[in-house]
């Protein structure tokens, strides 16, 4: 969802699969595989996404309107469309925490515990994101 | 728009829901979905969901085929970049934070100053816009929000160009070629502008630039894919494995305050 289309999807999910093989002596057990494999994901597609790979012009204005809250996701191509726009222009950290959050539908604390953050730290960061990502789609 | 952080809901997460779905919860957490489920027709509409979204995808996804995509791809020579790199690589992690707004301007043509070619040195340096022109920068020279930069390379044999940044949290850039660019063989030579410059942004730090120089063309995206396999991004191209044969590398580190 978040790389914008099925073929580079597919592609990320074979890769995800090579990496979370070659990664699984690194996991510790603190988070669940599931959480684990959230993160590998969330981590590659934004390296991917921070690249460069994707450019959508003229989404801003269509994703103005975009609205969603901690219990429900961006089922909207536009809602997806803005956080694909505005995600590059973020710190990393926030970055995973926009995507943990308002993508993966984790809870402020399933995003601490996905992150090793505080929940008062996960809080404000997506806060910044907020702040910043409505100037942006103002 | 109304773009929040909701309070913390008393329905579970929508990643709790999917933990469910997918059979990973156990005991109370299991529990506990299980009993708020039974009150709650929105939460079992999400369940729902994941139900017609798994069935969706499973009918659309041959499991054997993409276990063997998989294997295929995983089974590529196993060869790492320091294996092949013709000149070590001193990556001390202190890489960098300068997110730049990558925006292509107009071509400038530093006068060449006179830069000698140093056997088969590989080299990458960058020009900055000054009131007089383009300048050559200097080693540590410090770069300010706004600066306009364009980088300028030393490759004697040529050869297909890439150059990528990555900043201390894995962040990664390609500077060239741009995504709407075809990848054209860089001519030999010594101190040649790469076209194309960067507006550095408001965010300081340090970013290390990457240049490869290629014997033949390589897939961008799939290059920039094994830089983002690493998970927290490469802090060293030793990390990075499944990288192209026969490419030299060099790189620089980028200061802005």
């Amino acid at each position: 969802m978040l790389l914008g289309n099925p073929a580079d999807a597919e592609d990320a999910l074979q890769e995800v699969f090579i990496r979370a093989m070659r990664a699984q002596d690194t996991f510790r057990g603190e988070s669940s595989p599931m959480t684990w494999l959230y993160r590998i994901s969330t981590n590659h597609c934004l390296n991917v996404l921070r690249a460069g790979r994707r450019r959508h012009a003229g989404m801003q204005k269509r994703a103005s309107d975009a609205s969603f809250d901690s219990h429900t996701s961006p089922e909207s191509v536009e809602d997806l469309a803005a956080i694909r726009e505005i995600l590059p222009s973020f710190d990393r950290d926030v970055q995973e925490l926009a995507v943990l959050y308002f993508i993966d539908g984790m809870s402020q604390q399933e995003a601490a515990n996905a992150t090793g953050l505080s929940v008062p730290t996960v809080r404000k960061r997506l806060n910044e994101f907020i702040e910043k990502a409505k100037k942006r789609l103002k | 728009m109304s773009l929040e952080i909701g309070k913390e809901s008393e329905h579970p997460s929508r990643h709790a829901l999917t933990n469910y779905h997918a059979g990973e919860l156990a005991g109370s957490e299991k529990d506990e979905i299980l009993a708020h489920v039974a009150g709650c027709p929105a939460c079992r509409r999400i369940l729902e969901q994941l139900a017609e979204a798994k069935a969706s995808f499973t009918k659309g996804h041959d499991r054997e085929k993409f276990l063997r995509a998989v294997r295929s791809r995983s089974a590529e020579p196993e060869t790492a970049w320091w294996q092949v790199l013709l000149r070590p690589v001193h990556l001390a992690a202190t890489a960098a934070v300068m997110v730049m707004a990558v925006l292509v301007m107009s071509l400038w043509t530093p006068d060449d100053n006179g830069e000698r070619m140093k056997g088969a040195d590989l080299e990458l340096g960058y020009y900055v816009m000054g009131p007089q022109g383009p300048e050559k920068a200097a080693q540590g020279h410090v770069l300010h929000p706004g600066d306009r930069i364009q980088f300028r390379l030393t490759a004697p044999a040529g050869g297909y160009v890439h150059i990528v940044g990555v900043d201390e949290r894995g962040n990664l850039s390609v500077y060239f070629p741009r995504p709407d660019e075809t990848p054209e063989a860089f001519p030999g030579g010594a101190g040649r502008p790469v076209p194309g410059s960067v507006i550095l942004d408001e965010v300081l730090g340090r970013e290390r630039i990457f240049v490869l120089v290629c014997r033949e063309p390589i897939d961008r995206d799939k290059l920039v894919e094994r830089l983002g396999s690493v998970p927290e991004g490469p802090r060293s191209l030793m990390e990075v494995d499944r990288l192209p044969l026969r490419c030299e590398q060099r790189d620089l580190v980028l200061r802005k305050e």
